[in-house]
């Protein structure tokens, strides 16, 4: 996957990226601990350099605008607000236990982990003086293995944390909230979050990522590096809902890890809005038996965007169950990538591994490119994969307004249609109608402006 | 301009085209307030595409003539802004759209038309006590309102949801495309007795059909006869039963008789 670093990357100048780097050390002072995670992943983003397009991983997404741009981390936000409830995408989950980041910051005021049962905790980086539980942090995510995970872990700040103790069953998801605010000049943040569920635990995490004012979205450029690591014990779930609106002109890069012990459940479902890059990694260990992996994604992209959704599923051993569906609904110009690895060891008999993407284009320009890479190795193993590549059925448009349904109502009713199948995949009502909103408002004509 | 005895939809001339290939060569056909019409005729003598003609289905372009719609031009009119203004077409074969939710589809449909009636939308509430109330006219299960559109039903299945629709958007002029096709006798019944239900001097029907079963439970004011583009043949409801027996050479027979002579 990744490369060792490349000769020619040694030569060349230093990033922003990497001179920045004293400055944000000496802005947000960090425990012994951190600091020295920091400069482990500042020095592994050195060793491997921005990937280029030759690399294959990155065979549809070209990261050059981010080498070329300059990306300090965000300042504080001067105004925070002070309550979320002008935040449209709440899917249907205003209350109930959440953290906010907001540009790399814990924000107390606009958090609530009080609700949460005996068993649960969930707290920031920064209340955290030692390492104590968190070996799990950059074991999943590993920051020689990647050149973003690296930067992230280089710019580590207030990370995320949820650990859910043996036997521990969470109804109330937990809502983790990355927003930053823009400033009319281009800023980073490194979104981080650590979820370990052991044994047994039952947990629903959701992820957001978004702009904290009006008119945002129209505003300056920001890049979101994000890192996701969940740790899944032995007969543990753990779902994910991940949304990603920052806007069209965001670069987003999310990698998610995951590890799974024996009998573990992973279910995530991730829902992208659109970016001028939005990168969605997901890299899945299967590394016991019984476990199962259940990866759903929703890409909704308009004019110029470009969404690239790469996985890797990992079968390590026996018995492993693993189903991926993708889908893309791609209008203007938009541009859609997946790419999806199916790796299966040789002695992992018995893995029942199934992946398939689907796309509807709403226009003449948009393209769709879509990559199944199944590694096999083992022989006796159920594999399959499809992938589609269509229109909006006239049939079914002409039917709809057959019934008096306005044009573009029949158009929305049949792209939801379309999208149904992951925003149910949440498998929570409420998220479910809240994505299918979250939709509605995306399809809209003037989408745009609307506030994350 | 309208007065009671305006006919609801009159066809003068029309032709139409499908596939590229002319298949309705000059149609003419008026239905008045309160009238029920058949229309028979041969296996791709234009039937179906007369009904995707009025509704202003893609695959029927209309190239000549003109269609009055409760006294006004129809065909200028998108597929639903004609749906809003009274006309409604049971399909020979309903479209399947899975994910699209069969009540969505109905209240959808049904608030536009009232909208442009100038009512009351209805609320999730009130919609769903209508809708069952007709499914229950067809001896319909309430679950069927919670499935996709047609997606996995069955061939009678998906008959009788399009006469659900029919019933719920309570259509001026309703255009029945061998709603009878494939149903058993007691299914056959059902369907009748939802046409029957709607039947009043406001609305009319127009039934295409190739078995005159259905019209002993659907009785015709007249019956047509739909060869090569155009009614070549209309007459009394005793007149399909003589279609039945006879089948339509012999009016292939006279018409050319009629056009050597
Ligand atoms: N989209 C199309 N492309 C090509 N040919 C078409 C198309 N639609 C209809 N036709 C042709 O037009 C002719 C008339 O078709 P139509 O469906 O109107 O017949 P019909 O009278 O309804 O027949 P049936 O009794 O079998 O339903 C047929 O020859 C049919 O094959
Ligand atoms: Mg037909």
């Amino acid at each position: 996957m990744s490369q060792a670093a490349s000769p020619t990357q040694t030569t060349a100048p230093a990033s922003a990226f990497e001179t920045d780097h004293d400055a944000f050390v000496t802005a947000q002072p960090a425990p012994a601990w951190v600091a020295a995670l920091r400069t482990e992943g500042l020095a592994s983003f050195r060793a491997l350099g921005l990937p280029s397009s030759r690399d294959e991983d990155w065979l549809y997404t070209n990261v050059r605008p981010l080498a070329r741009g300059h990306f300090p981390p965000a300042p504080a936000s001067v105004h925070p607000p002070t309550s979320l409830a002008a935040h449209r995408f709440a899917l249907g989950l205003e209350e109930g236990p959440r953290l906010v980041v907001l540009n790399g910051r814990y924000e107390a005021s606009l958090s609530s982990t009080a609700e949460l049962p005996a068993g649960v905790h969930v707290t920031n980086l920064a209340a955290c003086r030692d390492r104590g539980a968190l070996e799990a942090l950059g074991s999943v995510a590993q920051a020689v293995k990647h050149p973003f995970v690296a930067l992230n872990q280089a710019y580590l700040d207030d990370a995320a944390l949820v650990h859910v103790e043996a036997g521990t069953v969470v109804h109330a998801p937990i809502q983790i909230l990355f927003l930053h605010t823009p400033t009319g000049d281009p800023v980073a943040v490194h979104p981080r979050i650590l979820v370990v569920a052991e044994q047994g635990s039952d947990v629903t995490i959701v992820e957001r990522y978004g702009i904290d004012c009006i008119g945002a979205l129209a505003g300056g450029t920001c890049l979101t590096n994000a890192v996701s690591e969940y740790v899944l014990g032995a007969n543990a779930r753990v779902r994910t809902v991940r949304v990603q609106r920052e806007g069209t002109r965001t670069y987003h890069l999310g990698f998610t890890g995951v590890r799974q012990a024996r009998d573990s459940h992973f279910q995530s479902t991730s829902v992208s809005l659109g970016g001028a890059i939005d990168r969605n990694e997901v890299r899945a260990h299967l590394d016991a038996e019984g476990a199962e992996n259940h990866l759903a994604g929703l890409y909704v992209i308009s004019d110029e965007e470009h969404c690239d959704n790469h996985t890797v599923v990992h079968h390590h051993v026996p018995h492993g169950t693993s189903r991926q569906l993708f889908k893309g609904i791609l209008a203007g110009q938009a541009r859609g990538a997946f790419t999806g690895r199916v790796v299966v060891d040789k002695g992992a008999q018995k893995t029942s591994a199934e992946q398939a993407n689907h796309n509807l284009l709403l226009s003449q320009k948009a393209v769709a490119e879509t990559r199944p890479q199944l590694e096999i190795y083992a022989d006796d193993v159920q594999c399959a994969h499809g992938a589609t590549i269509g229109r909006l059925d006239v049939d079914a448009l002409n039917y709809l307004r057959s019934r008096g349904i306005g044009k573009t109502e029949a158009r929305n009713l049949l792209v939801h249609a379309f999208a149904r199948e992951i925003t149910e995949a949440a498998g929570d009502a409420r998220i479910g109608e809240g994505l299918d909103a979250l939709l509605a408002a995306r399809l809209a004509p003037s989408s745009e402006g609307t506030q994350a | 301009m309208t007065n009671d005895n305006t006919p609801l939809l009159e066809i003068r001339g029309v032709r139409a085209t499908a596939g590229g290939k002319e298949i309705l060569k000059g149609l003419d056909l008026k239905v008045g307030p309160g009238e029920v019409h058949a229309i028979m005729g041969p296996n791709g003598a234009g039937k179906s595409t007369l009904a995707r003609a009025l509704t202003g289905h893609q695959d029927a372009e209309v190239t000549g003539g003109e269609v009055l719609f409760r006294g006004k031009p129809l065909l200028d009119l998108e597929p639903e802004e004609r749906a809003r203004e009274g006309l409604f077409l049971a399909f020979q074969y309903p479209v399947e759209s899975p994910g699209v939710n069969n009540s969505t589809l109905l209240r959808e449909g049904l608030n536009a038309i009232r909208e442009h009636r100038g009512e009351d939308e209805l609320d999730a509430i009130d919609f769903l006590q209508i809708a069952k109330a007709k499914a229950d006219l067809l001896e319909m299960d309430h679950a069927m309102l919670g499935r996709a559109v047609n997606h996995g039903f069955s061939g009678g299945e998906k008959k009788r949801n399009e006469v659900l629709q029919m019933l719920v958007l309570e259509p001026v002029v309703a255009v029945l495309d061998e709603t009878d096709s494939g149903l058993d006798i007691d299914a056959l019944k059902v369907v009748a007795k939802g046409v029957n239900a709607l039947r009043g001097a406001g609305r009319s029907f127009v039934v295409i059909t190739h078995y005159q079963r259905l019209l002993d439970y659907i009785v015709p004011d007249f019956v047509h006869v739909l060869a090569d583009g155009r009614i070549v043949k209309s007459g009394p409801k005793e007149l399909a039963l003589e279609l039945e027996e006879k089948g339509y050479g012999w009016i292939e027979e006279e018409l050319s008789e009629a056009s050597a002579s």
